[in-house]
This record gives C-alpha cells, structure tokens and sequence, in this order.
C-alpha cells in the first residue's frame, strides 16, 4: 500500500507541472491582465500602471515567470502574492479553503449517510413504497438544479426566517464565549447549503447503490448462499453488499474532486466565504498566482480522491492488489 | 433651517445670517468668496464655535447642521462584493477596501457629500501665503489618533513621504502633482505645515483631500521596506490605527466588517455628545445582488444602496411594510456612453490600419457622429429598459456634479429625419434599395461596436441601438465581448470600429476627468495617446485644460470647464447615452440621514447617524 501511495505522489509531480504551465500559458494568452481595469481608470497614471506591471512580472515572457513560480513553489513552498490583496496566495487561500472544506465535509456526510442505506433499502424492497419514495425523492434531486434549489432555499430562509439569509456566522460570533454557542451558529449556518450542495449527489448515489445491489442480488453467489440457508439480511449485508460497493467507492473518489466546484456555485448564490468566490474574483480580475493555485488544487483534490478511493478498494475487495 | 413658506428673499437672508455665525457652514462663506466674487487669494480661517456649543477642548469640530441624537445601537449595511482587499489607506485601490478606509480615515480637507463643498476636517485653517504658491495649514490642537496619540505635523511629513516614496505604489500621489512635480510639504511647528506648490493652484482644497497615517504606528515597518503588508487583510485590526469615527474590531472576510466606535474621534453635536452615535456599524457582504436585496427585505441588513432598476417598484410598495424610505437620490455619477475609434495608424504587427479607412472617412467626420446620435431614441429606452429610473445626458459630465456640470450644451435629441439628412449630405445614400446606405463607392455603411457581455439590459440597450442605427440606413451592429478583451481592445490594439461602456464616478472634481479631455492621455478613449492633438478642437480642449491648471480662480476654473464640456457636446467624439438613478432604502428608524448620487452615497456621514 505505501508503494501504492508512493508510486501515484511521484505519477503527479509532472501531472501538476503540466497543468501549471498550461495554466499560465492561458493566463497570459487570453485578453487582458490584471492592468486591464486600471487602464480604464482616468485616476491612474501611466508611471503607476508601468509599476504595477513590473510589480506583477507581467513585462516578462509567460514561460519566464511560469519558472519562477516553480521554482519558489518547489524550493519554498512560496505560491506567489496575490496582485489584488497584496498577501501571499497561500495565506488567501488558506483561510478561505478551510470554510469550503467544511461545507463540502458535511454535504458528503449528509449525502452518503443517507443516500447509501437507502439506496440498498430501495433495492431490498424492490418496488415496494420504500423504494417508490426512495426513486421520487432521487428524480426530483436530480431533476433541480442546484442554483434555482439554492435561491429556493435562500428565499425560504428569508420568508420563514428560521435560517439565515447566507453567510457562515452571525453578527454577534465574536462576542460568543463558549464554543459551543459558535459551534451551534456555523452549524445553523451551515444546514442550507449542506442540503443544497449534497441534494444532487444523494440522488446520483441512492440510484446507483439501488441498481448496483439490485444487480448483485441476482448473481449466482447470491442465490447459492440463500439456498446454503443464509437467512436474506445475512445475504445481503455479507456476501451481496460488499461486491455492490465497489462501483460507489470508484464514484466517491470523482465526487471528493467534484466537491470543489459545486461548492463554488453554491458558494456563490449563498454567500458562503469559500474559496470559489475567491477563486471566480480571481478569474475575473486575472489576478495570476491566485488562479494558478486554484488549478492546482483542484487537480491535487482529484489525485487524493482517486487515491482514497483506490485504497478503500483494496480494504473492501480482496482481489484487489497493488503490488 | 429654512421653512417652508417663507418669503424666498427672506429666507436667503437668514441663510446668509445664519452663514455668518455657525461652524462648518463657514466653509460656505469661502466657497461663496471663492466661486461667486474674485476675492483672491483664497482663505479659510477657523472662527470659535457658536455660543450653546459645548465642545470638551476648543478646537473639536462642532458638528453644527446636524440634529443632536443619542448615543448607541448598531447600523447594519449590506454591500455588493467580497468586502476589503487592502486596509492601507494609501496603497488601497477598489472600492470594497475604499468604502471602509473612508470610514476610519478622516481627510485632511473634508467634503459634504450634500452641499459639494470642502470642509474643514482634520486641518482646522489652510490659507494662500503672499507668494500664491505657498499655504499654511493648521492642524486642529488636542485631535489624537484611534489609539490615543496626538495627531500632529509628523504624522503629515510621514505619510507624504511614503505617498511620494518612487517604491510605494499608491495612486494618491498621481492626484497629488501640480505642474508634473511633486507637492511639497515643511513643518513649521507641531500643528502647522508649509505646503508648496510648484505652480500657483486653485484647486488646493480637493489636492489636500487625502487621509493621513501615524507615524508612530507605521514608520518602523515603512523603513524595514514593508509598508505595503503593514496594513494587509490579515493583520490584528487593533493595529490599524485612524482619524476618523470607526475603527475595524473585527474582519471576517467574505462576509462582514464590525466597526466600533472610535473613542477619539475629533467631531461633537451641540450638547458636548462626541460622535460618532452608533456603537457598531456593521458591513455586510453578498456576493450576488438578489441576495443584497433579500437581506435587506427580510430586516438582516438596514439599508440598501443602488437597488437594480427591476427592484425599485418592488422596494417602492414595501416602504410601509418595511418601515423604510426609499430615497430618490437623482442622476448618479455615472455615465453610459458610445465612441467611434478615432485613432489613426497601423497595427505594428500585422501592418493593417486600426480602422478600415474607409470607416474612418466616415467616423472622422462630425456630421456622421451627430447624425448617430440623432437617430437613438434614448427616452424610448430609458422608459422600456431602464424603466424610467435613468436620465439622458448630453455631456461627459453627471448632473450630480453640482459644481461642475453644464447644462447649456448643445443636445441632439431624437430626431431622425435630421439624422438621414446629415448623412445625405455626406453622400451616404441608399443606393441598392436594400434600407442601408452608401458611399459613393458602393461601401456598405456599417459597423460593429463592442460592449461587454454579462450585463443583460446594457445587451438589450445595444440591440435597440442597434435597430434605431438601421431605421436611418446605418447597420451597426453589437458584439458582445469579455470586460478583459474589450480594454484589450480599446486600450492596446485599437482594433474595434466602435465602443459602447458604462463608467462609474470620476470624483467630484475635473482633475480627474482631465485625464479623458487631454488629447495625450491613456483614458482619451476615442483616440488615445496622441503625440500632437489630431483636430483643432482637440488641441483646443488641450489648451483649455492648461488654462483651468493655471488660473487662480474657481469661479475662471468653472467657465473653462463649461466650455471644454460644450466643444466636446459640439463635436460628439463620446455620445452621451444616459445616466441612472441612484436609489438608497433605509429604514426609518435611524436619523440624520442625507443619502445623496455621489460615492459614498449613503456611509458618508456615517458619524452623524443615530438610532431614533
């Protein structure tokens, strides 16, 4: 296993290299740069905008600075300063990525842990109410999308008043104490976007942990076990439901890396100080390091999700080998 | 001060009266000697409080128009954005960070936002020394700083010194040259500062309005070479360390700033109450404006600044229910405009001219911009698209620009028979019959204009341009474009036939716009950067700007500015569309009020507002 873990840190240095470089091929070959909205402002001088320039390195080939970046990254751990805030990237983003991690923890949690055991409910009750209101629920998720369920959840909490109108603490968070009054405001904060952010994974995996189980049940083991005398339960949690996982373990180390971005547009519609406002800012105004972080992060949360997802393999299945 | 009803002669008397003996209205008395007689040099001297007025050390500014209210209670504000990026004062440059620095800096010259007039803030007295170059300014005695300290002279040199550091970019020192060089600043004693001028100036007053910084708080790191990360966003909010009647107790980012009180602050209401009189103020952020909108709805947020027009009949009917005013403010500062590129010359890499010279012909030629200007029915937009909630303007100048703007320009409303006519008489005909026109040559008269995507009613707004340009046999047409190819467009390659742009403000003073009238200048948007002024009317304008520098006297500076507005009106190189509204909902719980178009439309008396 830790060759396994060793082999794919080693397989993703070129990978990462590579998506940096074509990140900052991109960033200086599409229109416009951070300077862009500065040239508009009759309040900047021409003196300053040369600074500016020079500050950011832009009067310098993409490839020229694309290597800086590297090598401080690499040597320093140094991801750059972001032009607009003036502050190291990692220091941005830091904050910010803690808040989306959060957010994308709970909605897994919420999505999982219900969508899991229903989906097998649906499936050991096959076309028995159960699993007709397992299916209901399951379409209408996967039938909204998650911005119009979003501001549906945004208008809700601002008619009813019991959640509040976005954002991740109150007013008074600071002023609270004990930990657990601050623990109980993020939380209140946080159940809206949970839902709407986890609401389209559960669908996705309540069907597919139906139709996986559904599939396994009809194998031959199956039915040798239940003629073995295995009573049904035993059947399905022992022998069926350990093959019928597999596909969602594959499935959970995509959703990890999808995580990110479908918390940005939630983010955005709920005003969640995450990462992916953040990062679209960034986009907009081209601020450089930052987007190129951006990337990479996400790129290295694909390359933990699949690698968490290949070891759960190997501990559920044990055909699995790595060697 | 003034009732209703009363004889308007009369009324003017007791306002001049009243001029004659309150505080901060003796900024007034300046403005009139400076705008409304050639009384100069100019001159501001302090005069004591009026009698009534306790104020615990004498020179506290006696805040003297304003209702006296209680102390207390918090004022929440939801803005658009992701909230401050930068908490220095002098390198801050975008709005989310501006909105809270005006908050904990005090200018050394302030302005009312009202009345468009400087007022004295933390200089006391500043006035013009025999050679007309030289001013003395005064500091008031006793004002300290959030943390405590005196406010001094030092603190002054300091911070000119960093803005004036060729290492420190900051764009405060661009506003800061007279005559291309550098103000110049002495200390004379401990409150009073020489300020030279490298040329006579009359526009000292908008040249001081900047904030200072403490020295004591700051120098150290200024001189370790790390100003700029002294105040980041990530930075203790004890240590930032202001004038002005807030200080930061904590920032969240992405989501709020809380501003206390600063227990310092320099201000005091007629009954010896120091303001500000709200213990919190609370900034909001939302990342989307339907969210700004709900969470002023539902009571999270108590006031809301430049709703969307398809909001404001919404906010209108629920002003009882929400107990809130919806205030009209007028015409913002703003402007939406349209220009032909004008810019001659070729493209360095690939040989070809900016503009297709036949374009050019056209676009050169004022008859063909005064006919494109003539065929938009701007009203029919204004009360379709932006429903009624928008102005047509005629100049590069907003109406809520009191001081400067001039309405007596020439306005080529929506008249299209004049509009084939001027093109008839360029020869551009219909000649095939097919509803659009053209020269002699048989060039079709077309064109497309670049605009930004995104903006779903400025999008409609060119369609309907669009068609208006057709309906006279012009076929221009919109393309709609990323914000960062557009500026690449019309700032480096210059290739584009046409440019259709919101602006937001440009300040309260020409200095600034100054930049857009000058031939030589980046933001010259219709033909940028030119080494000599391409048409006589240009090169006049040119000469205008370095008559308004020059003269010693508002009242002059005024007249100049009147007329470089009407040459550009005459000559149309900009075609002046129209500007909104600016709309601000607050509720009515709160007092002393007075939301205005200009930024910072609503926040900036933020010390005299109180909870009723």
């Amino acid at each position: 296993m830790a060759k396994l873990v060793l082999r794919r840190i080693l397989e993703s240095i070129p990978l990462l290299l590579a998506i940096s470089l074509v990140t900052f091929f991109l960033l200086f070959h599409s229109p416009g740069d951070f300077t862009s909205q500065l040239k508009m402002d009759p309040k900047i001088s021409n003196e300053l905008l040369e600074m500016e320039i020079k500050r950011m390195g832009l009067d310098q080939p993409w490839y020229v600075v694309w290597g800086k970046w590297v090598v401080n990254a690499t040597t320093r751990g140094d991801l750059g300063q972001s032009f607009t805030y003036k502050v190291p990237v990692a220091s941005l983003i830091g904050a910010r990525l803690y808040n989306t991690f959060l957010l994308a923890l709970t909605s897994t949690i919420f999505a999982w842990l219900i969508a899991v055991p229903l989906g097998i409910l649906a499936a050991v009750r096959q076309d028995k109410p159960i699993d007709r209101i397992a299916s209901g629920i399951a379409f209408l998720g996967l039938s909204i999308p998650s911005v119009l369920l979003a501001l549906f959840a945004i208008y809700l909490a601002a008619v009813t008043g019991w959640f509040p109108v976005g954002g991740m603490t109150s007013e008074n968070y600071f002023d609270m104490t004990s930990t657990w009054d601050r623990f109980k405001d993020v939380c209140h904060h946080l159940f809206l976007p949970t839902i709407v952010l986890g609401v389209g994974g559960f669908a996705i995996y309540t069907r597919q942990m139906r139709s996986n189980l559904l599939e396994t049940l009809k194998a031959d083991y199956v039915r040798t076990a239940r003629s073995k005398g295995v009573s049904g339960g035993s059947a399905v949690m022992r022998h069926a439901l350990r093959n019928a996982i597999n596909p969602m373990i594959t499935l959970f180390g995509f959703a990890f890396s999808d995580l990110l971005s479908g918390a940005f547009l939630v983010e955005n519609v709920m005003a969640w100080p995450g990462l992916g406002r953040t990062t679209i800012e960034a986009y907009g105004s081209k601020d450089m390091c930052v987007v190129a972080a951006a990337v990479l992060l996400a790129a290295v949360m694909l390359i933990i999700g699949n690698l968490i997802a290949d070891i759960l393999l190997a501990l559920n299945d044990p055909r699995i080998r790595y060697d | 001060m003034i009732k209703i009803g009363m004889p308007r002669r009369l009324a003017t008397g007791i306002l001049a009266l009243s001029v004659a003996w309150t505080g901060t209205a003796l900024a007034d008395t300046t403005a009139t000697q400076k705008t409304d007689s050639e009384a100069d040099p100019i001159e501001w001297r302090a005069k004591p409080a009026p009698e009534g007025f306790k104020l615990p050390f004498p020179d506290a500014l006696p805040a003297t128009d304003i209702e006296p209210g209680k102390r207390g209670g918090k004022f929440v504000y939801v803005s658009f954005g992701e909230g401050p990026k930068d908490f220095n004062a002098i390198t801050a440059n975008d709005s989310g960070s501006n909105d809270i620095l005006g908050l904990i800096h005090s200018s050394l010259i302030g302005f009312d936002n009202k009345t468009q007039k400087y007022v004295p803030s933390l200089l006391k007295e500043w006035y013009m020394e025999e050679d007309k170059r030289n001013w003395i300014v005064k500091f008031r005695e006793g004002i300290k700083w959030s943390d405590g300290k005196p406010i001094t002279a030092d603190d002054l040199i300091f911070t000119v010194q960093v803005i004036f550091d060729p290492k420190i970019l900051n764009a405060v020192r661009d506003n800061r040259m007279v005559d291309g060089k550098p103000m110049e600043f002495e200390k004379v004693n401990e409150t009073t500062v020489r300020v030279k001028l490298a040329k006579p100036s009359a526009s000292f007053e908008p040249l001081m309005g900047f904030p200072i910084l403490p020295k004591h708080a700051y120098e150290a790191a200024y001189k370790e070479g790390k100003f700029e990360q002294v105040l980041n966003i990530n930075v203790d909010p004890a240590t930032i360390i202001g004038s002005g009647p807030f200080r930061i107790k904590q920032y969240q980012q992405g989501e709020r700033v809380i501003l206390e009180r600063n227990p310092h602050y320099f201000k005091y209401d007629r009954n010896g109450t120091q303001l500000p009189y709200l213990d919190n103020l609370i900034v909001t952020y939302a990342p989307d404006m339907d969210q700004q909108l709900l969470r002023f709805q539902n009571g999270s947020a108590d006031a809301l600044v430049r709703p969307r027009p398809q909001s404001v009949p919404d906010l209108k009917d629920g002003q009882a229910k929400g107990n809130y005013t919806l205030y009209d403010c007028g015409p913002g500062d703003g402007a939406n405009c349209f220009w032909f590129n004008l810019k001659e010359g070729k493209n360095k890499e690939n040989g070809k001219p900016f503009v297709d010279p036949v374009k050019m012909a056209w676009f050169q030629d004022k008859r063909f911009r005064q006919a494109a200007l003539y065929a938009l029915d701007k009203d029919s937009v204004i009360a379709t698209e932006l429903r009624g909630l928008a102005v047509s303007v005629w100049g590069l100048e907003s109406p809520a620009i009191k001081n400067w703007y001039n309405p007596d320009i020439a306005k080529f409303e929506y008249d299209p028979e004049k509009a084939k006519a001027l093109l008839d008489e360029m020869g551009l005909r219909d000649r095939d019959k097919d509803g659009i026109r053209e020269d002699e040559k048989g060039n079709k008269v077309s064109f497309t204009f670049i605009t930004n995507k995104g903006n779903k009613v400025r999008e409609n707004i060119a369609n309907l341009f669009s068609e208006d340009w057709r309906n006279v046999g012009i076929d221009g047409r919109p393309d709609f474009v990323d914000f960062n190819a557009l500026v690449t467009r019309t700032a480096d390659t210059f290739a584009y036939d046409a440019c259709l742009l919101g602006f937001g403000g440009g300040g309260v003073h020409p200095s600034n716009s100054m930049n857009v009238y000058r031939s030589s200048a980046r933001t010259h948007f219709w033909n940028p950067q030119q080494e000599k002024p391409a048409t006589p009317w240009e090169a006049e304008i040119d000469r205008l700007s370095e008559k308004f520098n020059a003269t010693l006297s508002v009242t002059e500076q005024r007249e100049i500015f009147n007329r470089m507005q009407a040459i550009i009106a005459d000559n149309t190189p900009f075609l002046p569309l129209h500007t909104s509204k600016v709309f601000i909902a607050v509720r009515n719980t709160f007092g002393n009020l007075k939301p205005v178009a200009i930024d910072p439309e609503l926040l900036w008396n933020a010390d005299e507002i109180y909870v009723k």
